[in-house]
């Protein structure tokens, strides 16, 4: 009986994993999202790279550092392609990540099924199946160290790893976030830190207090240290006489004072999705405030559901809240495996409710599944590891059809000239031309976020800027671009070829060229 | 008697109250949305003659691209008065003119300008939008528009005010009546029979009582701040999470005895519920998006997911108050997912394919 369950486990687990091999890899997203808009965020940046510009000097990038430069070191097929198998291969790890987890640390019978719950939330999600894909900031590439650093707090835990083992380990894991990026630094040191706050409010104590001090500051200057070295090497191999770190961290500091906002999320909702994570929490916190290892069982995995629940609380979304489904449908089974062998009759009536979010949260994703089910195989045909690039050798396109703009933009001779295009619209600012070469460090919207001053800065500052000339298309249905403008024709000399009603196309030289 | 009459009279002033200014914003936000979709998609040009107009009407806007934003935005107003003054005109006009329109010289809203400041009744007065946009001619334009709150909210009230009277004369007189019409019912001492048992209910200690007023605590003050909109902005969601944190941190550690907090629960229990029943008529689904959904629907969905979670805990029957106030709160929260929305119209669905599923997950998870 026993060897017949391990049977029909792993035949499953294989089955699993040919599935989510397939869904990690789907292509359908790059089409849709107003044009690759989403995407544009990720690539752009790479395509900078890749025209000279750098990283944490003069190429801004909104989600982060190693997630950027990874998939322009892998250097497959193009720009896309690296990023599409860069993202692919973070999926399957994670699927790898839980499969761990539910296998090697908790021991659980019923792995595959628990596998399988994990892979449709982490892969088809939302209502129409797209996954966390069509927006890559909302997947894997954004939260990928908070996965890493659930793993190794289930591993600490589990295995009853001595003081300097844990600083070690966790050091590691805030030294690859704070590299990966600095939204993913705050989630990983947040959850540290509030864990070692409820650790030390459960017995407060001088020694305590000390202990996690101690730990603490261990685990800070070590990450630092580590990720001064990387730091260092990426310095070195790029050949960069000094790193802008501020670049680092602007956008997280734009988010926190709004810049992600959207008008129609901060219509508040009243009980929105957030209490349906934080109430069992608190309430599972509240009845197992006797019970030593149960209580810090919730804290450790509760601090990781609060820190990563900053990020719906960031762009004041409360919807945005369903992008971190996968997190907290580990967290809280984690929490219950964990503490399920520790039972009273309290303690079990709060393992029903910490049960409660996972069930909720699978049922809804395999409801949507199935009432969905007709989409799933032209989704799973859309599975490749190697994009045919002709796909996005797209001619130019304008929102607002202007010939003698276009024809201009033809005329362009890319190995002497570049272009960047100034507009919110993602059919004409998204166009994945592969001769295409940046004017600007991309994407021009990333830009928009910031002071004048400090673009000003980035741009005056840029070696690779400096000495680029180029062309710019101003879409002047936004108003957003103006200021970005106005620095570019500050720097440099700009002519005016064609205004329209709609657009402004520039033609700009260094100052001393000209 | 006199006790009953009074206490009608105040549940009455307190539901007056929540739907006028229920109202207001409605309507507060359907000028938001005229906004949006008609005055900021509009192309204006001289050859309109909007441009330097004194008296623009909302109502000479209308054209053939705009007519399905109108016929929404009539349908919300009704017959209430917007008091909507629009302006378009050169930049350099409402440079000149700064003040009027609540303005700094660099046309940004003035903080310290008697429109943007005033408030009435803890409203801002004066409702200002404004955008500026080119013309054909290049010339830049400014297009303004300014509804007076004050007198949108006074206009509410005088529309209701009959309603109310109605209202209050009717229950005053029913009230009266019935004790003439069942004379040998003492109404009062059946009022106070229940009224104690249910204090004697709400004040019945159990070994479990310490959970409830943390958790009541936690999401009273959750529904508090945002069916209130204490502020009105996003500001709002880091006060949040600033609470939840604070929540999960301190609220744990409290020892609650006292019975009297045991009372101050029940009566923020049924606040909430109130609230509850609120959202499920008016605002239900993301963002309110499904509010169109037929009530009906609503209720179904709801109380369909009342009952399973309350039979996912109805083992641990002690809890008894905690697991009714998680099956009330959580079916909102689940609707208020995305996901949820689907289920709207493909309710059958949801009926079909929800319940089995929760119950294998729950099964297989639990094991």
């Amino acid at each position: 009986m026993i060897i017949k369950v391990k049977v029909l486990n792993i035949f499953f687990l294989l089955l699993i994993f040919f599935i989510a091999l397939q869904l990690s890899f789907r292509t359908d997203y790059l089409f849709n999202s107003d044009h690759g808009f989403h995407l544009s965020y990720f690539i752009q940046p790479i395509v900078g790279i890749e025209s000279g510009y750098k990283l944490l000097l003069d190429q801004p990038s909104q989600y982060g550092f190693l997630n950027i430069l990874i998939p322009h070191i892998l250097d497959i097929n193009g720009p896309i392609n690296s990023f599409h198998i860069f993202q692919g291969v973070l999926n399957i790890i994670t699927i790898f990540i839980a499969f761990f987890i539910a296998v090697r640390i908790l021991k659980l019978k019923n792995y595959s099924f628990f596998i399988f719950l994990f892979s449709i939330i982490l892969l088809l999600s939302s209502t129409d199946l797209f996954g966390p894909q069509v927006y890559p900031s909302t997947g894997v590439v954004r939260f990928f160290p908070v996965y890493i650093l659930i793993l190794c707090q289930c591993f600490i835990r589990n295995n009853n790893y001595s003081k300097t083992r844990e600083i070690s380990i966790l050091s590691i894991v805030l030294c690859s976030s704070l590299l990966w990026a600095a939204e993913a630094s705050f989630y990983v040191l947040f959850s540290i830190g509030f864990y070692y706050l409820q650790e030390l409010l459960y017995q407060p104590c001088i020694k305590k207090l000390k202990e996690v001090l101690f730990k603490g500051f261990s685990i800070i200057t070590i990450s630092i240290t580590l990720s001064y070295i990387v730091l260092k090497i990426y310095q070195n191999s790029f050949d960069i006489e000094s790193l802008n770190l501020g670049l680092h961290f602007s956008y997280l500091m734009a988010y926190s004072y709004g810049f992600g906002m959207t008008l129609g999320a901060i219509i508040p909702n009243i009980f929105s999705p957030i209490l349906l994570i934080t109430v069992p929490l608190l309430l599972a916190l509240i009845m197992n405030r006797k019970n030593k290892e149960n209580y810090l069982t919730i804290a450790c995995y509760g601090s990781i559901i609060i820190a990563v629940i900053s990020y719906s609380f960031m762009r004041s979304i409360a919807n945005n809240i369903n992008n971190l489904w996968p997190i907290f449908f580990l967290c809280f089974s984690i929490i219950y495996y964990e503490m399920k062998d520790r039972n009273s009759e309290e303690e079990n009536y709060s393992l029903k409710v910490i049960l409660l979010p996972t069930v909720l949260i699978a049922s809804l994703c395999f409801s949507n599944i199935v009432i969905n089910y007709k989409k799933i195989p032209e989704i799973m045909s859309t599975y490749s590891f190697t994009i045919d690039n002709n796909l996005f050798k797209k001619s130019f396109q304008l929102e607002e059809e202007d010939k003698s703009i276009l024809k201009e933009i033809e005329k362009i001779d890319w190995k002497k000239s570049s272009l960047s295009i100034l507009t919110w619209s993602g059919k004409t600012g998204n166009t994945f031309n592969e001769n295409y070469k940046p004017f600007l460090p991309g994407p021009s919207v990333s830009m928009t976020y910031h002071s004048n001053d400090y673009i000003e800065k980035i741009f005056r500052n840029s070696y690779i800027f400096k000495n680029r000339n180029g062309y710019i298309l101003h879409d002047k249905k936004w108003n957003t671009y103006e200021n970005i403008l106005k620095i570019v024709k500050n720097i440099k000399s700009c002519k005016s070829l064609i205004q329209s009603n709609r657009y402004d196309f520039y033609e700009c030289y260094s100052v001393e060229e000209r | 008697m006199r006790k009953i009459l009074i206490l009608s009279q105040i549940i009455l002033v307190i539901l007056f109250t929540y739907h006028i200014f229920n109202s207001f914003f409605i309507h507060k936000e359907n000028i938001k949305y005229f906004y949006k979709n008609v005055l900021k998609k509009e192309k204006f040009s001289n050859s309109q003659g909007f441009i330097g107009k004194k008296d623009i009407k909302y109502i000479d806007l209308i054209n053939k691209s705009n007519r399905k934003y109108f016929d929404q935005f009539k349908k919300i107003k009704s017959d209430t008065q917007y008091y909507i003054n629009i302006e378009i005109n050169k930049i350099e006009y409402f440079m000149n003119n700064n003040e009027l329109f609540g303005l700094d010289i660099k046309l940004n809203k003035d903080p310290e300008n008697k429109l943007i400041k005033d408030k009435y009744l803890f409203i801002k007065k004066n409702y200002i939008k404004f955008h500026v946009e080119t013309d054909k001619l290049d010339n830049e334009l400014i297009i303004y528009m300014n509804s007076d709150s004050k007198k949108l909210l006074l206009g509410i009230i005088k529309n209701n005010m009959n309603l109310f009277f109605i209202l209050s004369i009717s229950i005053l007189l029913l009230i009266r009546l019935s004790f003439y019409i069942f004379p040998k019912i003492n109404f009062y001492s059946v009022f106070k029979r229940n009224i104690l048992n249910i204090e004697r209910r709400i004040n019945k200690k159990n070994e479990f009582s310490y959970i409830e007023p943390p958790l009541i605590i936690y999401i009273g003050m959750f529904s508090f701040l945002i069916w209130f909109k204490i502020f009105s902005d996003v500001k709002l969601w880091y006060l949040f999470y600033g609470l939840t944190v604070l929540s999960i941190l301190l609220l744990p550690k409290i020892n609650y005895t006292n019975y009297k907090f045991l009372i101050f629960n029940k009566a923020i229990l049924i606040t909430v519920f109130v609230m509850f029943i609120h959202q499920i008529i008016s605002r239900f689904g993301y963002q309110g998006s499904m509010s169109d959904s037929p009530f009906i629907n609503k209720i179904l969905i709801v109380s369909f997911l009342f009952t399973l979670i309350y039979y996912y805990f109805s083992k641990y029957k002690k809890f008894i108050t905690i697991n009714f106030i998680l099956s009330l709160i959580f079916p909102l929260c689940i609707l208020e997912f995305r996901s949820g929305s689907i289920y709207v119209s493909e309710f059958i669905y949801f009926l079909i394919i929800f319940i089995p599923s929760f119950l294998l997950i729950n099964k297989k998870l639990s094991l």
